[in-house]
């Protein structure tokens, strides 16, 4: 009530409990301060013993290490599974990956911020050397093609590089098109209208696709790249999980995604196109130029490339298959393939690369990230391991190409 | 005085209001005081370090008059000269925030009104909790629901139904976007997004509202929306005002959850219903590529001084009207 | 209460020539925590000025304000026995308490003046009955007029509210309750926050105002009481103590209560 008999109980503050609040205050800020100082400091001292490889427990005869990566969202999951098994055969190092993207791996190598940065495109050797880095194919990996189209006759449909550039360009809108007819004989199409998926974030797929593209229709303009100016009014997706959930729920929808999202694809009810090499390119209609991207079709593709690479080289982007007489049949920073004739591997293979330092700040580290890197293409890359995300082997003569760049890494100062 | 209950999700005000001067008794300055006035500086230098060094970063690299234009083009491989043309991200980031806020808006104010006058207290404090609980969740979960569960239900259902009934009204007319990824589902989401920001800031100005007016305008026998109408919205016009550009700075603002739901094409769309890009999900979702390519890096920095400027300028409007940070006198009458 | 002995509140209700316009019968109000009101029963006559006095805290603002209900708004107080309004219990089932409020009109210690021009001020009762503009700019002048505003602030209405001075706007303040027409003026202490001459000004208003209305006057000035008052009740503890005629009551109360409070020994 307004009788005005109870005063505001703040006009007695100042004068019956002030010192007392203004004490409490002050121990208040104190306190506040003092943990956050205490929090800091360990914060700093726990990553200044991690970086020095000093478990703080110490006692240990055996200096512990913490190998960090950052980078490929496709790697991370694979590296997460090397890492306690790498530990337990090495048991005071341990393993830290983590996946952020491939430019943050490439930008994280760059300035030494990690141990490994781990990439879906490689970093080209001129760049890599300016910064003593090399890159380390550690598994191959494929892309599929998507689509959502339900009920077709067929539980593959034939599409080549052309068709998908026009697609993706706009040139081709809807399903029923005269060029994927020619490439699909008695498969019978809707008209139903394409509406091409891309990922919206940063994406070695993405440069793959691109790549592809850019490889196979002359009318593909804007390069290629992790990143790249789409058509207006395409969808975009975040990460593959996106591009499968949003193919999900898209019909007439179509889309590139990494081989790793190929069981949940599948499981959301999504079909996949048998590519054509570049044979495909110039007659779509021989059914003879279309590969699925079995293992056994991905493999040769890589062997394809890297047996007949000149000079030798294990920066690609994509592996294209060969006709005779072509050009550009592989897209990387480093050699070109002899224009003979080629088996028809499938077309849409890459290799997934480590970036490591070969003048690093920390050799008795880099000891074992070198360690590592050789146990994780050969012994360390079981069938099941691999299979788990769609990864396939290195051939040989990619091992023999690691291991003779692993052994030029400074490993002690 | 307005009164502030805790865990009320108002976002940092600027420098701290000054405390009062105490005449006659300078040597009775508290401790504290002067242990936190240099604390009020913090937010300035905080903004002053955030843009000096985007500067320093950008290199300050002018990529001509196109950058102030509507195109936007970037070629990986540098073939084709890049258009940066940030505007258009402004004018996408608008389609978005506007209409969210103008609904958002209308929500925050109903809910207010009824926080303030209607609700008893108990269902006043249970909503108003609720509320603040919608501002705890972290964007991504919003991004996450959006367009795991919304956008195919948007593409199925919920833009078919819009067009059919309003397909009339500019914007809202066809073609539809199958996916369901697109500007209205970036709308919707960012309804959950702004609604507290505003309901919090509005039903504040409500409150503080002086009791001796609202009861003036009871004792001549006007009902409660009458007064609320007549007198509290007009008093607390400053602070609704306030309260909208909050929620438009945390709308143009947000990228994480608008990056996932609204289909990152890059364009002016033609309806509401199309995929879209906004000016701060643009920034994040090309945050990756910028990595393999410098130019792109500096563009992207360049866009992001762009939206810090004009998020601190929706803020320090929104902050001067809603009084927030100072105190809000608006006659001579004290509440009992 | 200290054990001292106090009259019960018995109803008390000196001669009056007319029936009473408002009338409290076994009125009691409570908060969670204590009584406030404890069986006050009064009745106030039409066209006449009445004074509530007694001292701080004895419940007189409280009463004074449940008798148009505005007691419910935020308060939590809780009201038994009946407050009659010609003879209608108005806080009877049915009963729109906003119709009570235009009907009995309130006036309050400080002045409320509304964040608007002087005209929609006192317009503002008339704009939410939806009253036509002609009406409302006769009604306006009329009232304003009453209130012995017209011929200082007469011809420039469409100053805020806000620039008038103190005395000027707790008589806007009662222009404004005029122009809903009501029968009955509660006026809670309304000289309290005004300098001596803008209080003088608000007295002599007074007298203007019992030709037509029934007003009723909290007040804790007590000289004020005197002057203005044809009756006055003296509340103390939240009990009705003695109700007479003015001078009755001042020269010869019955209550020793009432003694000691109008001759000064305390409050």
């Amino acid at each position: 009530m307004s009788n005005g008999t109870n005063a505001p109980p703040s006009m007695n503050d100042s004068l019956s409990d002030g010192p007392k609040r203004r004490g409490r205050a002050v121990i208040g800020v104190g306190v506040a301060v003092a943990i956050a100082v205490v929090l800091l400091a360990a914060g700093f001292a726990g990553g200044y013993f991690l970086e020095k490889g000093l478990a703080p427990s110490g006692g240990s005869s055996t200096t512990s290490y913490t190998i960090t990566e950052t980078g490929s969202t496709l790697i991370y999951p694979y590296l997460n599974l090397l890492a306690p098994n790498f530990t337990s055969l090495y048991p005071n190092v341990a393993i830290s990956p983590a996946g952020t993207g491939s430019g943050a791996g490439i930008s994280g190598a760059e300035q030494g911020t990690v141990n490994m940065g781990g990439t879906d495109a490689y970093l080209l050797p001129s760049v890599a050397a300016q910064y003593n880095l090399i890159n380390v194919p550690i598994a191959i990996s494929s892309q599929l093609v998507f689509y959502n189209l339900p009920g077709l006759s067929v539980s593959h449909l034939n599409l080549n590089g052309t068709v998908l550039a026009m697609i993706w360009a706009g040139a081709i809108s809807q399903w029923n098109n005269p060029l994927i007819q020619a490439a699909n004989p008695g498969v019978s199409l809707p008209s139903t209208t394409i509406t091409p998926l891309h990922r919206s974030d940063g994406s070695g797929d993405t440069f793959m696709f691109t790549s592809l593209c850019y490889l196979s229709w002359k009318g593909w303009s804007g390069g290629y790249g992790t990143t790249y100016s789409w058509k207006a009014g395409q969808p975009g997706y975040q990460g593959n999980s996106g591009m499968v959930t949003g193919l999900h729920s898209t019909p007439g929808g179509i889309a590139y995604i990494g081989i790793s999202y190929l069981q949940s694809a599948l499981a959301d009810g999504l079909q996949y196109a048998a590519l054509g090499d570049q044979a495909a390119n110039v007659n779509g209609a021989n059914p003879a130029n279309y590969i699925l991207p079995t293992p056994a079709n991905i493999s040769q593709d890589a062997n394809l490339a890297l047996q007949n690479l000149q000079p030798p080289s294990v920066a690609i982007s994509l592996i294209l298959g060969g006709v005779p007489g072509a050009t550009n049949l592989v897209l990387g920073g480093g050699g070109t393939l002899p224009t003979a004739q080629y088996p028809t591997p499938y077309p849409d293979t890459n290799l997934e690369y480590i970036l490591i330092s070969t003048h690093p700040a920390n050799p008795s580290l880099q000891k074992y990230v070198v360690v590592f890197l050789q146990w994780a293409i050969s012994t360390g890359a079981t069938a099941p391991r691999l299979a788990s995300v769609n990864f396939l082997p290195l051939t040989p003569e990619v091992i023999g190409y690691d291991m003779q760049a692993l052994s030029s890494v400074q490993v002690s100062a | 005085m307005r009164e502030v209950p805790e865990g009320q999700p108002i976002p940092p005000a600027g420098p701290a209001p000054a405390p009062p001067a105490v005449p006659f008794s300078a040597s009775r300055t508290p401790l504290v005081q002067w242990l936190l006035s240099p604390i009020a500086l913090i937010p300035l230098l905080l903004v002053a370090f955030v843009a000096i060094f985007l500067l320093w970063k950008s290199q300050l690299v002018w990529f001509g008059p196109s950058f102030f234009g509507i195109n936007y083009f970037f070629d990986p491989t540098g073939l084709q000269p890049n258009q940066f043309g940030v505007t258009l991200f402004v004018v996408d980031s608008l389609i978005v925030a506007l209409p969210a806020l103008a609904i958002a808006a209308g929500l925050s104010l109903a809910m207010a009104v009824s926080i303030v006058v209607y609700l008893p207290p108990m269902p006043g404090r249970v909503l108003t909790i609720l509320t603040n609980l919608l501002a705890g969740i972290p964007s991504v979960v919003y991004g996450i629901w959006g367009y795991v569960v919304l956008a195919p239900y948007f593409g199925s259902t919920v833009q078919p139904a819009i067009f059919g009934f309003l397909g009339w009204i500019p914007g809202l007319g066809g073609p539809l976007s199958p996916g369901g990824v697109g500007s209205l589902l970036a709308i919707f989401i960012l309804i959950f997004m702004i609604v507290p920001i505003t309901t919090a800031v509005m039903r504040e100005s409500l409150r503080s509202v002086p009791h001796d007016l609202v009861e003036a305008g009871l004792a001549l026998g006007a009902t409660q929306w009458e007064v609320m109408r007549r007198i509290r919205l007009r008093v607390a016009r400053r602070g609704l005002w306030g309260a909208a550009f909050l929620g438009l700075g945390r709308a143009i603002g947000e990228s994480v959850a608008v990056a996932m739901v609204i289909g990152a094409s890059v364009w002016i769309p033609p309806n509401v219903y199309a995929p879209s890009t906004t000016l701060a999900s643009f920034i994040f979702y090309q945050l990756d590529s910028s990595f393999y390519y410098p130019v792109l890096l500096q563009a992207l920095i360049e866009f992001s001084l762009v939206l810090l400027g004009l998020a601190v300028l929706l803020n320090l409007i929104g902050q001067r009207a809603s009084g927030l940070g100072t105190t809000v006198v608006v006659t001579g009458g004290n509440g009992p | 209460m200290n054990g001292s002995p106090i009259a019960s509140g018995a109803p008390a209700s000196p001669p009056s020539p007319e029936p009473p316009v408002v009338a409290t019968e076994h009125l009691v109000v409570r908060s969670r925590e204590r009584v406030i009101l404890n069986d006050v029963s009064l009745a106030f006559p039409d066209r006449d000025v009445t004074a509530i006095i007694g001292p701080s805290g004895c419940g007189k603002t409280t009463f004074i304000r449940t008798l148009n209900r505005m007691t419910e708004i935020g308060s939590g107080l809780m009201v038994r026995g009946r407050v009659l309004y010609r003879g209608q219990d108005i806080y009877a089932r049915g009963v729109n308490p906003v119709i009570v409020r235009q009907r009995i009109g309130m006036v309050f210690q400080r002045p409320v003046v509304f964040p608007m021009s002087i005209f929609e001020n006192v317009a503002f009762g008339l704009r939410i009955n939806r009253v036509d503009e002609a009406t409302v700019e006769r009604t306006v002048e009329s009232c304003l007029r009453r209130a012995g505003l017209w011929t200082e602030i007469g011809d420039d209405l469409d100053r805020s509210g806000l620039t008038l001075s103190g005395g000027q706007q707790q008589r806007l303040c009662i222009a404004r309750a005029l122009a809903v027409e009501p029968r009955v003026l509660l006026m809670d202490e309304p000289t309290a926050s005004l300098d001596p001459v803008a209080a003088q000004k608000v007295e002599s208003l007074l007298f203007e105002l019992r030709q037509n209305y029934a007003v009723i006057i909290v007040t804790h000035n007590l000289q004020q009481a005197a002057r203005v008052a044809t009756r006055t009740a003296f509340l103390y503890e939240g009990r009705m103590i003695e109700f007479d005629e003015t001078k009755r009551l001042f020269e010869s109360p019955r209550e020793k209560l009432t003694e000691n409070y109008v001759t000064g020994r305390f409050g």
